[in-house]
């Protein structure tokens, strides 16, 4: 190969002169297209697809006429959307911040290192690995009217027999309890990330201080918290507002439709019915609910991310001076 | 055994950053070139370029007048070795030996010859069959090169190998390195920010600075007559001793301290740059010469380096003097007032706008 | 590391077994009353005071072994295997290709890839009824399979990429120079070293593949019905709800996941650091 002047402004960046440069140039294609194919065929696809049919009325026939956003006028005008979503949102809060406080509980036994703590840990993390739909039939059992051990407890404590499903408010009792048991170990773990990424020598400094546990906790573990928090409401806030089994097999949307998750709503509208169009537009608004939600708190992560970065050990945290006092 | 050519080779970086800058360069076949500046001048770019391992937004490289922009690195016939340890946790030294030969499809006797041999070389036959975490860092490092070398390269390049080594290792393997590099013949490019590995490997130095080069030529003209400032200063240790001033009356001034210019082509009002080397001072009493007094004495074994302060307004101008240690009378002490003489011939001048050199 | 300091006595550390013991006792009792209710003989079961103590039987688990449900099971371990297999493949290739290559966009690819964990299930099942019928493959394990892949790619991609990121670039240029091309370097270099990695990305994948529900509910009918469903209507029959049946059944799904719990509770105890995340 003789150089010729032309050679400078041979295209830059492309190693495609030789046998193995021009596999570089395919391999990135390849690792990575069949994979991006896939996802469009099975996500994109299928959610324009959904949108197409969400603007369209489907009758137990089959047919259908292109309705527009009729569907969507409907949900958002009469109450029955709002209803939902409000009982989904309420359930889903109450839901996240006992797993919260009930997953920081645990994370910090957890981080005590006692002995016998390999058996709490077992117990405590095969929850989360469980189908929920057997978690639902777990508590369908325990909660049953007639036979369920939870109302025998409940009765013998003085409470009568609670009929779980009957009344909205244990209702809803149970449904929060089905989540909470099933996906504290998830928030656990990732407290326990949180709590271990401590650097030790700050909690030296501290008991040299002879800073309370109660500072110790406020001024140097909860900083490094923060991150966990956020993780633990972006995903279970996120997963909990799609919960669909729980429902289904516990309460069965009832008493009448009162706790008929969102999911369960779109589920029901779009086979039970056959309003193909409507449920698929109640999962469209779903969809957006969901987005909205985790915009937020990505945002507010990448901003914390980016502050754990830029100070390892934050310059400006208060400084606890021996006699408890914060010094700066 | 290849001659390199570099022409006009510039990098930048998407954000801007120019990390080399219209490179010209030849190395010659069978030399051991060094390429050495400070962290961040462009060296390990320019090696990876050469390597193929980035692509240069203009230029050209050449080996041997094959043109290699555009070849995967692989195929360009160049053997490289890095900085950290690069050995598969879980081979032996001699499944890293045979790792190139496989790619190559040579027989099976054939790459057991060459292992053997290349073993032998570097004084490694006793650990062919030793796992990685079994090696020290000089035994890894070598087992590096021995998997570079084995392939027989037209070109070898090396970059700062022995950074991560402790001083005594990295002493014996220069040694070793520079003479398997000659029996080999293997045009072998060795980046570096150590000088003393780079003065005592190479035939020829490269000398680096954000991205430009700056000087290139053999160890000793780049000790004795360094182009610029930035070589003068950065080549030596300690470094050359310098004066920014400027010329009057066929001196040298500043700070109320004054050498002579002797016949140097500058006129008056010339902002120049003026340095001496520390071995190039003597010390004598206080009556000839420019005067000072002594500071810090750090003994050396059979030498001191002695700094003297030479004025005291703003801030004293302090200069280190390579001394032989003082006979009879007794040591250098703090506070003795010395005068200090240059050795004829040995002034450094350079521009003082430019930093290059005058003479 | 917690460190006592100085004053605080043994009661103060040792009281913390006080709320692991009452929380140990709330995640435990669940999967003990199911457990002692499969093995309770069916008249008991719907009792009143519900009864602790009887002579064990093994009636329910002999049903479930008998019943189509067997042929459920198979059908979960078959889609849950395939699927992870396709989608940790599919994720090992792409998150070296995200982690070692640079091109315009790779950004947006990525976060796009990821956020898609966030993807309801409820979104696309409408879609995918109607799709599946298009191609023929209602009710099939190929279609759960890929179905299901999608939905555990994500995680697998964020997982894998963590570990190639770790890898010391140098040591795949090392590989290049020797004459590898970009194939060889990914299978010879760098997937050895993130066999771990691989390995958890599979289990989890199983996992979650056993566990689904709502799309195998909708998708799958006789072929193809997977275990979480046919825990729904195996065990219903004219004669009542068998649930000394469906405890069985739901036992039978716990009793892997509760022996991978054991298996691995050392490492449980150390927790995950969510490198990237964290």
């Amino acid at each position: 190969m003789v150089a010729s002047a032309s050679s400078a402004e041979m295209k830059i960046g492309s190693v495609r002169r030789s046998r193995l440069g021009r596999q570089l140039r395919t391999f990135p294609w390849l690792a990575i297209g069949p994979t991006v194919l896939l996802l469009v065929f099975l996500t994109v696809f299928p959610l324009l697809y959904s949108l197409y049919l969400s603007l369209h009325n489907y009758q137990l026939g089959g047919a259908s006429d292109l309705v527009w956003f009729q569907n969507y006028d409907t949900l958002l005008t009469e109450g029955l959307f709002w209803r939902k979503l409000l009982f989904t949102l309420e359930i889903t809060f109450f839901a996240v911040v006992i797993e919260l406080g009930l997953g920081l509980l645990c994370a910090v036994v957890l981080s005590k290192r006692l002995p016998g703590m390999g058996i709490f840990a077992m117990i405590v993390y095969i929850p989360m690995m469980i189908s929920p739909l057997v978690v639902a039939y777990f508590w369908r059992i325990m909660l049953d009217g007639s036979f369920g051990v939870l109302t025998y407890f409940a009765d013998s404590l003085g409470f009568g027999k609670p009929q779980w499903t009957v009344n909205l408010t244990l209702a809803k009792v149970s449904l929060i309890a089905t989540d909470v048991w099933q996906w504290t170990p998830f928030v656990t773990l990732l407290m326990l990330a949180g709590l271990q990424s401590v650097p030790g020598q700050l909690y030296e400094a501290a008991a040299l201080d002879r800073a309370s546990a109660w500072m110790v906790f406020t001024r140097i573990t909860l900083p490094f918290l923060r991150i966990p928090i956020l993780l633990t409401l972006l995903f279970r806030t996120i997963d909990t507002f799609k919960f669909f089994e729980a429902p289904y097999i516990i309460t069965q949307g009832g008493p009448g439709d009162l706790t008929e998750s969102l999911s369960l709503m779109a589920y029901n509208t779009g086979f039970e019915q056959s309003l193909l169009g409507m449920g698929a537009a109640i999962s469209w608004l779903m969809l957006i609910v969901i987005y909205a939600i985790a915009w937020f708190l990505v945002k507010a992560l990448t901003h914390q991310r980016r502050r754990a970065e830029e100070a390892i050990i934050d310059p400006n945290a208060p400084v606890i001076g021996a006699s408890g006092s914060v010094l700066r | 055994m290849a001659t390199l050519t570099l022409t006009d080779l510039s990098l930048t970086y998407p954000g801007g950053v120019r990390a080399v800058r219209d490179i010209d360069l030849v190395v010659a076949d069978a030399e051991f070139c060094v390429v050495l500046g400070p962290s961040g001048c462009g060296k390990s770019s320019l090696l990876r370029l050469i390597a193929g391992l980035e692509q240069p937004t203009s230029g050209i490289v050449r080996l041997d007048d094959q043109v290699m922009n555009g070849v995967y690195p692989g195929e360009r016939d160049i053997a490289m070795v890095f900085q950290h340890n690069t050995l598969y946790p879980n081979r032996t030294v001699r499944e890293h030996l045979e790792f190139p030969l496989r790619a190559r499809k040579l027989s099976s006797s054939e790459r057991y010859r060459r292992v053997a041999d290349v073993a032998a070389m570097l004084h490694m036959t006793d650990l062919l069959d030793a796992q990685p975490y079994q090696l020290s860092g000089g035994q890894a490092q070598r087992a590096a090169i021995g998997r570079a070398l084995i392939r027989q390269p037209r070109l070898f390049l090396l970059d700062e190998p022995m950074t991560s080594l402790d001083a005594s290792l990295r002493f014996e393997m220069r040694t070793t390195l520079k003479g398997i590099q000659s029996e080999l013949g293997v045009t072998t490019i060795y980046v570096t920010h150590d000088q003393d590995e780079a003065f005592t490997m190479a035939d020829r130095i490269v000398i680096m600075n954000e991205g430009s080069v700056l000087q290139d030529a053999g160890p000793e003209e780049l000790y004795e007559r360094p182009k610029n400032l930035f070589v003068a200063g950065f080549v030596g240790s300690p470094a050359m001793n310098l004066l920014r001033g400027a010329v009057y009356g066929g001196q040298v001034i500043a700070g109320g301290f004054g050498l002579p210019t002797g016949d140097a082509p500058v006129i008056d009002g010339q902002t120049v740059v003026a340095g001496v080397r520390p071995e190039d001072l003597v010390i004598g009493h206080a009556t000839s010469g420019s005067t000072g007094r002594i500071v810090v004495v750090e003994p050396q074994g059979d030498e001191r380096i002695v700094s003297i302060a030479l004025n005291d307004v703003p801030e004293p101008l302090i200069w280190k003097v390579r001394a032989p240690k003082p006979n009879g009378s007794g040591e250098y002490r703090i506070g003795q007032p010395v005068a200090m003489t240059v050795r004829h011939g040995c002034l450094h001048l350079f521009n003082g706008a430019t930093g290059s050199r005058i003479i | 590391m917690n460190y006592a300091p100085a004053g605080r006595s043994a009661f103060q550390r040792f009281i913390w077994y006080l709320p692991a013991l009452v929380i140990t006792i709330i995640f435990a009792f669940p999967l003990y009353w199911i457990l002692l209710t499969s093995v309770k003989p069916r008249a008991l079961i719907q009792d009143y005071p519900p009864r602790f103590r009887f002579s064990p039987v093994w009636d329910n688990y002999r049903l479930v072994f008998e019943s189509p449900y067997l042929d459920a099971i198979r059908n979960s371990v078959i889609i849950a295997v395939g699927s992870a297999v396709l989608s940790v493949a599919l994720a090992t290739l792409t998150a070296y290709g995200l982690s070692r290559y640079a091109f315009r966009s790779k950004d947006n690819l990525l976060f796009w890839i990821l956020s898609l964990r966030m993807l309801p299930a409820i979104a696309v099942i409408i879609p995918y009824s109607r799709m599946v019928r298009w191609v023929n493959l209602e009710d099939t394990h190929l279609a759960m399979i890929m179905i299901y892949a999608v939905f555990n790619i994500s995680f697998s991609v964020w997982l894998l990429k963590g570990f190639f990121d770790e890898i010391p670039r140098e040591l795949e240029e090392a590989a290049i120079m020797d004459g590898y091309g970009p194939w060889a370097v990914f299978g010879r270099v760098a997937l050895p070293l993130v066999i771990p990695g691989v390995a958890t990305a599979l289990v989890f994948s199983m996992i979650l593949s056993l566990n689904e529900f709502l799309l195998a509910f909708v998708l799958t009918r006789t072929s193809a019905v997977t275990a979480p469903v046919a825990l729904t209507n195996v065990f219903i029959t004219t004669l009542g709800v068998n649930y000394g049946g469906i405890s069985a059944a739901a036992m039978v799904l716990v009793a892997p996941v509760a022996l991978f719990a054991i298996l691995v509770r050392r490492h449980l105890i150390r927790g995950m650091s969510f490198g990237q995340l964290g």
